[in-house]
């Protein structure tokens, strides 16, 4: 296992080593940087705009660009930001957050809703609940999470006159007013994966209820709910992990335009803000720190096999 | 205004969405859409928990005249705001900070509320000026910072002021607001309360520029403690709020200062501000008090009253907030096919504006050249009679000037069988000025009025990519509204003077560039708005037609009924003086 760990580990690595390469030139190829956008609307003097450049590090020689870059994202130190001067350490440590307490609450709805749904829809395979289960699970997935949430707020302000709060509180400075907050934008993304996660576990629950081992559980007299607890849902489960740990890499990603839509200040929106300023430092330290996330998450995603399935621990 | 024509036939086709959009249409616009300043502003009046003035009852829709009342203090106002890089203006060039700046620091002199001129504001009248090149200010006495460390609240003196200016002018590439005070040689304090200003030049324009929102003062010692005034903590100005917290991405909260000067104000308690992606929705709500009405809001509505009513919020309009802007077709100069003067003159002919205004400006729309409409409606644009009869923009005789613009097209070799072809660029949103909406129609209207002899394509681009095509000059031609500015010399340095910032077209013309430099020049303010109409009749000569311009429009905004004794226009001026204090 220490093995298996530690060349997971090193692949990894080389991994996250290319991602930077690529972050590093794939930012500097997108057309136009932050001094076009910093003069737009000045009174600026022939020359002031290269002054600036030189002035930011812009001009610095490209090597000398990525070696900052990697000794930096090393130490865990990435710099200012080229748009705000803010320190971009803390700018990530304050983003993350937002971003993990909306993806957490996401994940942990899609699956509350998602894996009874589907071991429902499972046991009541052919009746008109499973078809109808289905049928919202097909729309789940189906419709653009984007414009769920451009509906759910423009909607209720026009025939209504209420709309959902507005902006970000700290769970720290008050947990209600936060899940005021978080709730709507959580429950909208989260759609799509108590979806995915409903028709992927009725299917393998189906597979499962068909096995031998369930006829030899039903004939030793176990209670039905004890069958599918037990020894159907735990087998089932599996491929729904691997879906789930997927999904939450793409609850991640998948934020930034909930953020924007809902104005919640996360790492989405720190990411879309900062191409469209071509904020170099903070992209790159923002894909970075994704990119790191989603490496972790697949390789937590892989060990939790072992916990669930022994057969894949002795593998 | 509104006629059937190809603008209001798009819009149509798209009604079965009108009621979603109505809503959206913000969120879809995205922060940057409008250039407003923020969302909001308000008058003498309070917010949400609204104590001022007597106004009148909460009649829906009213465009209301300014009433006479005895305003009081308290409220707390709530607007949306666009957010900003971070709170030290000498280094930003992006009007977001702008609301909080204006708030909690004074400048020498501000605007004032009727026109787009400027007045004392910590200077205690206009200067005086004994020769072309010297300014004297008196300054206002007793003025005192906001009581927070390390300034804690000491009495201002003109060395403060003086060492602000001479900051903003900082020889370093990060200051990038010193080349609007590039003719000024020297600042200095005579005394605590006499600042002297030196140009190197006459330069009636130099007042203008130091009304500006970031020429604003602080103290010397802020710089000792803070490196610079990037974060809430180092703003400390003399202003009538005191920002007690402002995150760049999502709010600003801020107080009213107790020791401010100006007796009796600010009248509001509070101002908080909110970045948010839909404004309209969260007007609606009742969650914010004050909110643009952009033009997708606009859509089949004959007055901004008609867009209230329909909504059923007791709420009242603004015409005007903020600086204006203009909107027009703007041409590469510099390369084919609009290096071809025929084909710009052609383009100038055949454009249809009054279908391309109305879709920008669904209400209140106004033909206009090279200035906005606080410029316009302040007396530095053409009369809209003259305007009304110019070739290209004349309702009555059209067909002679498509038919002009033709000619012209095909004398430069282009007809239906060997189309004039080019791009138009603009922003990738959705948007009625700005964006991708815009230029698809502007293309079809192209194609359609010219017959087929134009064959336009559209390119929407992301933000970032469109930002550095403008600068470098890599588009044909572009199709959007810009924000012109305070001052009408602003403007049109900005698009036509050959180091001008926005000059997209590449036009590059000494004689216009002294022509501005004698403009500059007059101190008699009428005698200058004759010199500005004398530069826009200049640039729209059709041997020097250079970008085909259509026209401006108000930037509404509605109040919620709470807020009383509204103006009509919310101008820079009106801004300072009524909101800020």
């Amino acid at each position: 296992m220490a093995n298996y760990i530690a060349g997971r580990l090193l692949l990894s690595s080389v991994t996250i080593f290319l991602v930077m390469v690529i972050v590093f030139v794939s930012v500097r190829l997108m057309p136009g940087d932050i001094v076009d956008q910093f003069l737009q609307d000045t009174g600026s003097q022939p020359g002031q705009a290269e002054e600036l450049r030189d002035h930011l590090g812009l001009n610095d020689p490209l090597p000398e660009q990525f070696v900052r870059f990697v000794g930096g994202a090393v130490r865990l130190d990435f710099g200012e930001s080229l748009w705000t001067g803010e320190e971009i350490r803390g700018l990530l440590i304050d983003r993350m957050g937002i971003t993990f307490e909306l993806g957490a609450l996401a994940l942990i709805m899609g699956v509350v809703v998602g894996i009874p749904l589907g071991v429902f829809s499972a046991v009541k395979q052919s009746t008109p609940l499973d078809y109808i289960l289905r049928s919202i699970a097909i729309l789940g997935i189906s419709i653009p999470y984007f414009w769920i949430a451009i509906v759910t707020i423009a909607v209720p302000a026009y025939y209504w006159k209420w709309a959902p709060p507005i902006g970000h509180v700290s769970i720290l400075t008050d947990p209600i007013a936060n899940l005021e907050h978080y709730l709507l934008p959580a429950f909208v993304l989260s759609i799509s994966l108590a979806g995915a996660t409903m028709r992927m576990l009725r299917a393998t629950m189906l597979e499962v209820l068909r096995l031998d081992f369930m006829r030899t559980a039903s004939a030793k007299g176990l209670s039905r709910s004890v069958q599918i607890r037990r020894h159907a849902l735990r087998n089932a489960l599996i491929p729904v992990i691997t879906l789930i740990g997927l999904r939450f890499v793409f609850l991640l990603s998948g934020s930034a335009i909930i953020e924007q839509v809902y104005g919640l200040p996360g790492l989405g929106q720190l990411l879309l803000s900062s191409i469209s300023h071509r904020d170099y430092q903070v992209v790159q330290a923002v894909t970075l720190l994704v990119a790191f996330i989603i490496v972790l998450t697949n390789l937590l995603v892989d060990l939790s096999y072992g916990l669930i399935d022994p057969r894949t621990r002795i593998s | 205004m509104q006629t059937d024509n190809y603008w209001n036939r798009a819009a149509r086709r798209r009604a079965g969405r009108r009621t979603i959009l109505k809503g959206m249409g913000v969120a879809s616009t995205g922060a940057a859409a409008l250039a407003l300043i923020g969302c909001g502003d308000d008058d003498s009046g309070s917010g949400s928990t609204a104590t001022a003035a007597t106004g009148t009852s909460a009649a829906t829709g009213t465009t209301a005249a300014t009433q006479a009342a005895q305003p009081k203090v308290g409220g707390t106002l709530r607007w949306a705001w666009q957010g900003t890089p971070h709170l030290d203006m000498h280094q930003d060039s992006i009007s977001g900070a702008q609301n909080i700046v204006a708030a909690a620091y004074n400048r020498l002199l501000r605007f004032k509320d009727d026109a787009q001129l400027p007045e004392p504001d910590l200077a205690k009248t206009m200067p005086e000026q004994p020769d072309k090149t010297t300014y004297i200010f008196k300054l206002q006495e007793g003025v005192k910072f906001h009581d927070k460390a390390p300034v804690n609240g000491r009495v201002m003196k003109a060395s403060d002021v003086a060492f602000s200016l001479n900051r903003a002018r900082t020889d370093s590439p990060a200051f990038i607001h010193r080349g609007d005070l590039i003719n000024i040689d020297k600042i200095e304090a005579v005394d605590d309360n006499t600042l002297r200003i030196t140009t190197k030049t006459p330069d009636a324009i130099i007042l203008s520029t130091l009304a500006g929102y970031q020429f604003f003062v602080l103290a010397e010692e802020t710089l000792n403690t803070f490196p610079d005034l990037k974060t809430d903590k180092a703003t400390i100005g003399t202003g009538g709020f005191v920002v007690d917290s402002a995150a760049t991405d999502t709010g600003a909260i801020l107080s009213r200062h107790p020791n401010y000067w100006r007796e009796g104000k600010p009248y509001l308690e509070k101002l908080q501000q909110i970045v948010i992606g839909d404004q309209w929705s969260q007007f609606l709500a009742g969650n914010l008090d004050v909110c643009a009405i952009a033009a997708e809001i606009q859509v089949g509505f004959k007055s901004f009253d008609d867009v209230l009513a329909d909504a059923k919020i007791k709420a009242y309009t603004y015409e005007g907030l903020s600086y204006g802007s203009a909107q027009g077709h703007f041409m590469n100069n510099g390369a084919p096919p609009f290096n071809d003067l025929r084909v710009r003159q052609a383009v100038n002919l055949i454009l249809n504006r009054q279908d391309n205004l109305e879709y920008g400006w669904p209400i209140g729309a106004q033909p206009s050249i090279a200035l906005g409409y606080n410029q316009v409606n302040a007396g530095f644009g053409l009369p809209e009679k003259e305007v009304a009869a110019l070739p290209g923009y004349r309702k009555d005789k059209r067909k002679e000037d498509v038919a002009d613009g033709l000619a012209l097209l095909a004398a430069a070799g282009y007809s239906k069988d060997k189309p004039l072809e080019f791009e138009i660029m603009a922003w990738s949103v959705p948007h009625r000025t700005i964006g991708i909406d815009e230029i698809q129609l502007a293309a079809e209207m192209y194609q359609r009025e010219s017959g087929g002899v134009m064959k336009v394509s559209v390119k929407g681009l992301e933000w970032g990519t469109w930002k550095a095509a403008e600068a470098n000059h890599e588009f044909q031609m572009i199709s959007s509204a810009y924000s012109m500015g305070v001052d009408a010399h602003d403007a049109l340095v900005k698009m036509y003077s050959s180091t001008g910032g926005r000059n997209f077209a590449q036009f590059k013309d000494p004689a216009f560039d002294a022509k501005l430099e004698v403009e500059k020049a007059e101190f008699d303010v009428e005698k200058r708005k004759e010199l500005v109409k004398e530069l826009v009749r200049y640039i729209n000569d059709p041997s020097r037609i250079a970008n085909a311009w259509t026209g401006t429009g108000p930037a509404p905004a509605a109040s919620l009924a709470t807020i009383k004794n509204r103006p009509t226009i919310m101008d820079a001026g009106k801004v300072d003086q009524l909101f800020y204090g």
